[in-house]
């Protein structure tokens, strides 16, 4: 049913994305116009200036979206498979779990490619998935919103007290730490994308030819099963996708809170439900909203520049918190 | 159109170590309106969730035209068999016409939008259902009876000759009960759809009954059209309460008039 809301949603989408792509690449400590930009495609040898800023910012922004992208949709489908409108990423600790992770391979066991970390960051995420869920299913009435929330933060806390414990007497590690741990897709290369783009891809891929079984799933578990989906098989492909989606981001980006919470929020309650679409435009919009947060922390943080993950954080808190004043309905 | 002969033979199942279901032997009535009576706890809701696959028989076979249950796909087995459950939900916002579409989940291939077939059977859903006219409103939007129409034609869209309906009318007033039972009768008689329900209500039960089951602490105790079945012995034995049976006057079905300890009544 494909409605000119949703045909609307698209046009929109994609126009604020490559608007957000353009700006992102010309827009920064030092701005650069449109003709730095073609020169910068037409001429990949150039020595001017201004070509290489654009040269130099391309990973970065190719990456914001990718990672955004990669956010927002590994959002959705944690909420999807939970039921729960304020899944995500962040909320559930995930993130925390792969930092700590991380933290630990760095420190000892001295990983340093990026693979190893995206391999941690995984195996990390997964773990505290898990044991969040199963800590919010506890008692009576299952894993509802704010138990979700709850059993989330308290896990993230104190995963996140072990990473101190683990980086502060460490000032080697701490120095790297410090930059991932804010998060950041500043300092990325071609290389780390062709790194993280596998892994991506699988999960996007993945979750997309889930996209009938997801539309089932969020019907009663009773209906779904009478209506012949194997409810716990998809359940755990779309976990194993959405945890390896932003597992992959935070490895290298470290982490980045909230855009997977907002973005498919927000497109469910103006488009409803047809998960093919919600996959898609969750993607297209949670690249867009990661790359303008990205501008704005150079905006806001001038001469230097915030973070990303303090960026989406500021736009994502105060809208979290109209989420969760609003799941009080408790459905999707 | 000949997958319709549902047959459980010395089931048995439970939650955990506890058996509910002690050996029940059941034959579904092809094309007719069936109701499992029983008190609360008698088996009767464990009974449907075995038949719909929701819980698995801890021992004993059911099969549909012969084949066991365990042997089909579970896309298969949906194509032949619908419940509606206790409670449904739905996801915030959605529009009843994507929701009863939701039916056509068994039928879809891989990765494909919805075909002509498809829209051919949501369209016949609503139609059966009266919510036409209800296509593009919210779900939100709806009155209890509308919701649970739209409920019921999601299970219709799936186009399976056997529905389990686990009462359908509970929550529901007087004549929300009475609009959704006669739609279900219709379908019965228009499509032949063999229906299974459990209800509470013993009177409606029998006014719109081809065939009762009544159970008891897992075990069928008696089976038949209601006049055959519903007598004062009969209701003593599945609640345990004293009654009166008189003649419905419009139906002539039997109908239950239970005694209180107020009344001053001895049987």
């Amino acid at each position: 049913m494909n409605s000119k809301k949703t045909q609307l949603a698209y046009i929109i989408g994609i126009s604020i994305l490559i608007l957000a792509l353009f700006i992102s690449i010309t827009y920064g400590v030092k701005s650069v116009g449109l003709s730095d930009v073609i020169d910068a495609f037409i001429d990949s040898n150039s020595t001017d200036y201004n070509v290489n800023i654009v040269q130099a910012r391309i990973p970065r922004s190719v990456f914001g979206l990718i990672a955004g992208a990669a956010l927002s949709i590994s959002g959705l489908l944690m909420q999807s498979i939970t039921k729960n409108p304020i899944a995500d990423p962040s909320i559930l600790g995930v993130n925390t779990g792969a930092s700590l992770f991380i933290v630990i391979g760095i420190t000892f066991f001295n990983l340093q490619s990026k693979l190893s970390y995206i391999g941690v960051s995984f195996i990390g995420a997964i773990i505290t998935a898990l044991f969040v869920y199963k800590l919010a299913s506890a008692g009576y009435g299952g894993p509802t919103p704010i138990k979700l929330a709850i059993a989330g933060a308290a896990t993230s806390t104190a995963l996140s007290s072990f990473v101190s414990l683990i980086v502060m007497p460490n000032s080697s590690v701490m120095t790297t730490y410090r930059f991932w741990q804010i998060g950041s897709i500043g300092g990325t290369s071609f290389d780390d994308i062709k790194l993280v783009l596998p892994f991506i891809l699988i999960g996007i891929i993945l979750s997309i030819l889930l996209s009938n079984n997801l539309d089932t799933i969020l019907l009663s578990e009773d209906t779904a099963t009478a209506l012949g989906l194997n409810v716990n098989r998809t359940k755990a492909i779309a976990a194993f996708s959405g945890v390896l989606l932003c597992a992959t981001v935070t490895a290298l980006a470290g982490p980045i809170s909230f855009v997977g919470l907002m973005v498919p929020h927000i497109i469910r309650m103006v488009l409803c439900s047809n998960h093919l679409h919600l996959i898609c435009l969750s993607g297209i919009y949670g690249a867009s909203i990661l790359l303008i947060s990205d501008v704005l922390g150079r905006i806001l943080g001038r001469p230097g520049e915030l973070e990303t993950g303090i960026m989406t954080a500021i736009i994502g808190g105060p809208i979290f918190i109209i989420i969760i004043r609003k799941a009080k309905v408790q459905s999707l | 159109m000949n997958s319709n002969t549902l047959i459980a033979k010395d089931i048995q199942a439970g939650y955990g170590q506890k058996n509910i279901l002690q050996s029940v032997n059941i034959h579904i009535p092809e094309n007719k309106i069936s109701v499992i009576l029983g008190s609360n706890g008698s088996g009767k809701s464990t009974m449907l969730k075995t038949f719909c696959r929701l819980m698995t028989p801890t021992a004993g076979l059911i099969t549909l035209d012969g084949t066991p249950l365990s042997q089909i796909k579970s896309k298969d087995i949906a194509k032949s068999i619908g419940l509606l459950p206790q409670t449904s939900i739905a996801p915030e916002g959605i529009k009843v016409a994507e929701l009863v579409s939701r039916g056509r989940y068994p039928h879809r291939q891989f990765m494909t939008g919805l075909n002509k077939d498809d829209y051919k059977a949501i369209e016949e859903a609503m139609e059966a259902m009266k919510i036409t006219e209800l296509a593009d409103r919210s779900i939100d939007e709806l009155s209890g009876g509308q919701r649970q129409r739209v409920f019921i034609a999601l299970a219709l869209a799936q186009e399976t000759d056997i529905l389990f309906l686990d009462e359908p009318t509970t929550y529901l007033d007087i004549a929300y009960q009475i609009e959704i039972l006669d739609l279900l009768k219709e379908l019965n008689k228009k499509r032949g759809t063999t229906i299974v329900m459990v209800l509470h209500d013993i009177n409606l039960s029998t006014k719109y009954a081809d065939y009762l089951f009544a159970m008891k602490d897992g075990t069928l105790i008696k089976q038949g059209t209601p006049s055959e079945i519903i007598t004062e012995d009969t209701i003593r034995k599945i609640y345990g309460i004293d009654s009166v049976i008189i003649r419905d006057p419009i139906s002539d079905s039997p109908f239950v008039i239970p005694v209180s300890a107020h009344d001053n009544y001895l049987s």
